[in-house]
Order: C-alpha cells, then structure tokens, then sequence
C-alpha cells in the first residue's frame, strides 16, 4: 500500500534528496574548478607575443571565453537552487 | 553546395627556441583547458543520468514529477535533469572556443605543420616502399581504397561523384607516386630501403618515361616552336602589388585564354604575360605570369609536355616547349641578366616557372616564384631564389613530385584543406570560403581553390608568409610601365603564317 499519499514525511524523497544533492555539489565544485582554469589560461593566453588582424581576433575570442565562463558559473548557481529549492 | 578552405604554414624563417617555446607554452595551456572543460562536461552528463535515476526511484512523489508540495523534498527533479543538460552543452561549447583558438594559434605560428610534414614524410616513404617491393598488391590496395573513398563520398553527397575515388586517398597519393617513380626509373629494382632517404624517385621516372614521349609527341605535334607576341583588344592584366593580386592575375589570364573569363580580349590558349616595372631608384624588375596545361594539340602547354618537365635531368627539362617558350619570349621581352625577375604560374605553369628557376639561374637573376598547384618539391630551385608554393591537400596535381616541398627560410609552403560548407563568420581565420564553387566535389586543383588557400593562409600573421609577401611585393611595387603577352603554337614546320601580326621568332628542339 501506498503510505506517501498519506504521510509526506515517510515519502522516499527524504532519503534520496541528499543524494541527490551531494552529487549536484561535487559536480558544481568540479566545474568550478575546470572554469577557474579556464578563465585563468584565457587572461594568461593573451599575452603571447604575436600581432595583426588574426592575433586581435585571438585576444577578442579569449576575452570573450573569459566571460562566457562567467556566464556557465552563473548557470552552476541556478542549478543549485533547483537541488537545494 | 558551398566549399571552404583551411590552411597550414611550413618552412620560411625558422622561429628562435625562446619563440617556439613561447607558441607551445601557450598553445599547451589552450588545449588544456579545453580538456579540463570537456571533462566536466562529461561529469555533467554521466551526473544528469544519476539525477534521472535519482528521480526515477521515486515514482509516487511530487518532486519527481516536477511539483513542489507541502512535506515533501523541495527538488524538482525534471528541472534539475534539464538544467544538468544544458550544463553539458555549455561546458561544450567552451571547450570549443578554447580549442578552436589553439588550434588558430598554432595555424598561425605553424606549429602543426612540422610535426605533420615529418609523420607525412613517414607515411610516403612506407607507402613508397611497398609500392616498390610488392607493386600488384600496393597496386590493388590503392584501387580498393579509392574504390571505397569514392562510394563513401559519393554517399555523403548525395550522387555519384568518382572524384572522392582521387580525393578520398591523397592521403597516399605522394608515396604511390614516388614508388611508381622508383620502379619506372628503375631505383625500385635496388634494395628498397636505399629508396628510404630520397625524394626525388618520381622525377627519376619522368625523365625515363619522357624519353619516349617527347620524341612520339615530336612525330605528332612537330618540334618547331613559333612565340609571337601578341595584342590584346583592350587593356587587360593590372599591376598586381601582392601574392593574392598576382595570383588573381594568373585566374583571369588562365580562364581569358580558354575562352571563359570576362572575353573581349582576344587572347587565346598557349599565352603568358610578361610585365616589366619600374623603381625609383632606376632599376627595373619583371613578373612572368604562366597560366598551366591548356592541352591544346598546337600549344606548347599541351599535357604531355608535363613530363618532360618533371624529368630529373635539367636538359630534358629545359627541352619541353613550355619551358623553350617561356624562355624565349622573356629574352624577346628584354630581361636583362642583372634584373629581379619574379615568376607566378599554375600547374604546368608552375612547373616551368621551377624549371626555368632552377636550370636558367645562371642567365637570370630569379628573385621569386610563385606556384600554384605544382609538383615542384624535387626541383633543385637554389636557395637564393625565395620560393612561394600553394597547394590544397586532395587536388592530386601538387602530390605528383612524391614528396613534401623543401622547409627552408627561402622556402614556404601554404597547404590548404577542402571541407564542405562556407566559411563561419563567427570564427573568421579559421577558414576562407571558396569563390564560385558551389556544386558537388571538385578537384581543388582551380586557382579559385588555391586563391582561398592563401587567403586563409595570409590572414593568419605568419611571419614566414608575412615575410614571403613581403619580398614579393619589392619585386612588383614599382610603376608598371608595360604588359607584354606572348603566344606559343608547335608546329612540323618552321614556316610563319601569312598575315602573322607581331614579332615571330622560331625554334626547334636541340
């Protein structure tokens, strides 16, 4: 028989939720990680010594991961209010 | 369907250690981030799954089903399944970009192509080698090779299309043609492995095969050479003050003199053009442009001729009636010993333009050649002549020398690769879209295919290119005081045409 339909407070969810929110947090601190990484090697990548149209068009593209990676950190933010409610 | 192109960079200028280190470093630190994200995209993906599972255990509660309610836990499951996705696809997409800007940099800076030149160098040599020690084999291997390049290519088109069966194996062209050039020079007959150091086995077989052809081709065609300088209807060439503009140059003859470029000029087939500039400072230089293999049975650009000038023998070379003609409407046209002489050619035109580098230097001071789609890595052009080739990868014609274009400072090489598609706006030097090709597969032998090449090439800042271009243009960057555009027909006799306009001079073989 049912009993969840009765009493939320026996519902399985109490058990699996941490789960579930252990395995949101490790992957949110993994991520964060790789984009502190990444964002790191784009400000350190354009010092390389190197000029013209296709080496501005480098530096743009870095500038423009650096704040994409800002952008994909934001999204880790949102995804843990949807574990944590 | 539309065509790009992407090109590498080998030889010129070699970089200082501290340059090269510097390029790696960073071109190290690129890829490596771009793996740290891919990584954690694939923890994102195997992670979403877990979340499904996760959700998938709770059948009766509210949060799987995406509803949040009193007692329960708040976590929505379906959301956070959605959200673990686009988190994948994020981290993706930055990988990319990461990826994508190491790999312009190291385009840029030709940190592929060495690496890629000596492992290709590798492969042609063992292909060279057991083309040579078990022809049939090789032989049949290739074929069923080409056979299933053709049938794949043919698929993915959409239409039977036998020029993936050329395309699909150039990856093998150069050690095919270098083992058929050992066996029919007869260097295949010696211990193989003393084949293993050299390049040249191909032009070895031409100069053996040429010795018949020439004379059977002399029998049909006749040997006379007539070079008449002709008149265009209306002004034609402009003063090219690049390699690209050169190169757009040798287009509109090449497709003028066949009949299919703007028209009105009146320039037919067998016609080079021969400009002459003036410097500041008195001097004079020239620029010889030669469009490639007409194949006309009268024109001295007729296909058999290409043999004779991938012999390994300069006199065998010298004797082709391109090359005589050539060399003879730039003595008509006055080119003096002492006088920079910049040449651009392709295909056959290229070829000649090597030949005449190479076994002319000593009456010519060759400053720079240009060649577009030539097989020309075995001809011994010397070292004070600054050598600027452009090729694409599967147009067949510039993997006919058997071997990869020497890696010199004077010495650069653009190799561009075909893929289907326009060029993505988004990511502007990673590739040049094709002009005017927008059908199925092509050989990417058309100086269209070649012009895209080098403009990929030429927006990416080498300073090996950048360097080429720039002692390409001291050659072309003074007032152009005169075009001059010569013609050449063969013939048995030596007798002139009545009415012939213009000087005439003719020749026959030696």
């Amino acid at each position: 028989m049912n009993t969840t339909h009765l009493d939320p407070q026996r519902c399985r969810c109490h058990d699996t939720a941490p789960t579930t929110r252990q395995l949101v947090e490790r992957l949110i601190a993994r991520s964060e990680e790789a984009l502190d990484h990444a964002q790191t090697a784009a400000s350190h990548a354009r010092t390389v010594t190197w000029s013209g149209s296709a080496a501005e068009h480098y530096r743009d593209t870095l500038s423009a991961a650096h704040a994409q990676a800002a952008g994909v950190r934001e999204g880790l933010s949102a995804t843990r209010r949807l574990a944590w409610g | 369907m539309a065509w790009q192109v992407s090109s590498t960079i080998t030889g010129g200028e070699a970089r200082t250690a501290a340059e090269l280190e510097e390029f790696n470093h960073f071109a190290v630190v690129l890829e490596r981030a771009a793996q740290d994200l891919e990584s954690a995209a694939s923890a994102w993906r195997v992670g979403g799954m877990e979340i499904d599972h996760h959700r998938a255990c709770l059948p009766w509660c509210p949060a799987a089903r995406g509803t949040a309610e009193p007692g329960h836990e708040a976590i929505l499951y379906p959301a956070l399944t959605e959200s673990a996705s686009d988190t994948v696809a994020s981290f993706e997409a930055l990988a990319g970009r990461f990826r994508s800007t190491g790999d312009l940099l190291m385009r840029a800076q030709s940190l592929y192509s060495e690496a890629d030149a000596t492992a290709s160098r590798v492969v042609t040599e063992l292909i060279q080698l057991g083309t040579s020690v078990f022809p049939g084999q090789t032989a049949a291997a290739a074929a069923g090779v080409s056979v299933v390049a053709g049938i794949v290519g043919s698929v993915r088109e959409g239409r039977v299309n036998p020029i993936h069966m050329i395309t699909g194996t150039s990856w093998a062209q150069e050690g095919l043609m270098s083992g058929l050039g050992a066996i029919v020079g007869g260097k295949g007959r010696e211990v193989p492995l003393l084949g293993f150091g050299a390049t040249n086995e191909l032009n070895m077989g031409a100069g053996t095969v040429a010795k018949l052809t020439s004379k059977a081709y002399d029998l049909f065609q006749g040997n006379a050479l007539q070079v008449t300088r002709v008149e265009p209807n209306r002004p034609f060439l402009e003063a090219p003050r690049s390699i690209a503009d050169a190169m757009a140059n040798l287009e509109r003859l090449g497709m003028e003199r066949l009949g299919r470029g703007e028209g009105g000029t009146g320039l037919d087939y067998g016609t080079i053009a021969i400009q002459r500039f003036s410097h500041a400072d008195g001097t004079v230089s020239w620029l010889v442009t030669i469009p490639g293999t007409d194949g006309k049975l009268d024109s001295p650009f007729g296909w058999p001729q290409n043999v004779e000038l991938m012999s390994d023998d300069p006199e065998q070379r010298m004797a082709a009636d391109s090359a005589r003609m050539v060399a003879e409407a730039m003595r008509r046209a006055g080119i003096g010993e002492h006088e920079e002489v910049a040449l651009i050619g392709h295909s056959q035109g290229g070829i000649v333009a090597a030949t005449l580098a190479a076994d002319l230097a000593d009456r010519y001071r060759f400053s720079h050649v240009v060649t577009c789609g030539s097989p020309v890595a075995n001809h011994p052009i010397p070292s004070s002549t600054w050598v600027t080739s452009v090729e694409n990868d599967d147009e067949l014609v510039s993997n006919l020398d058997g071997a990869r274009n020497p890696s010199r400072p004077t010495w650069v090489t653009v190799r561009g690769t075909v893929r289907p598609g326009a060029a993505n706006a988004d990511r502007p030097f990673s590739s040049a879209t094709v002009e005017g090709a927008n059908g199925g597969k092509e050989l990417s032998h058309g100086m269209n295919y070649l012009r895209a090449a080098y403009r990929n090439a030429s927006g990416l800042g080498s300073s090996a290119l950048q360097s080429h271009e720039r002692h390409f243009s001291a050659v072309v960057d003074g007032t152009l005081e005169e075009t001059t555009y010569w013609r050449g027909r063969m013939s048995r006799t030596a007798a002139v045409a009545p009415g012939e306009r213009g000087d005439v001079s003719v020749h026959g073989r030696k």
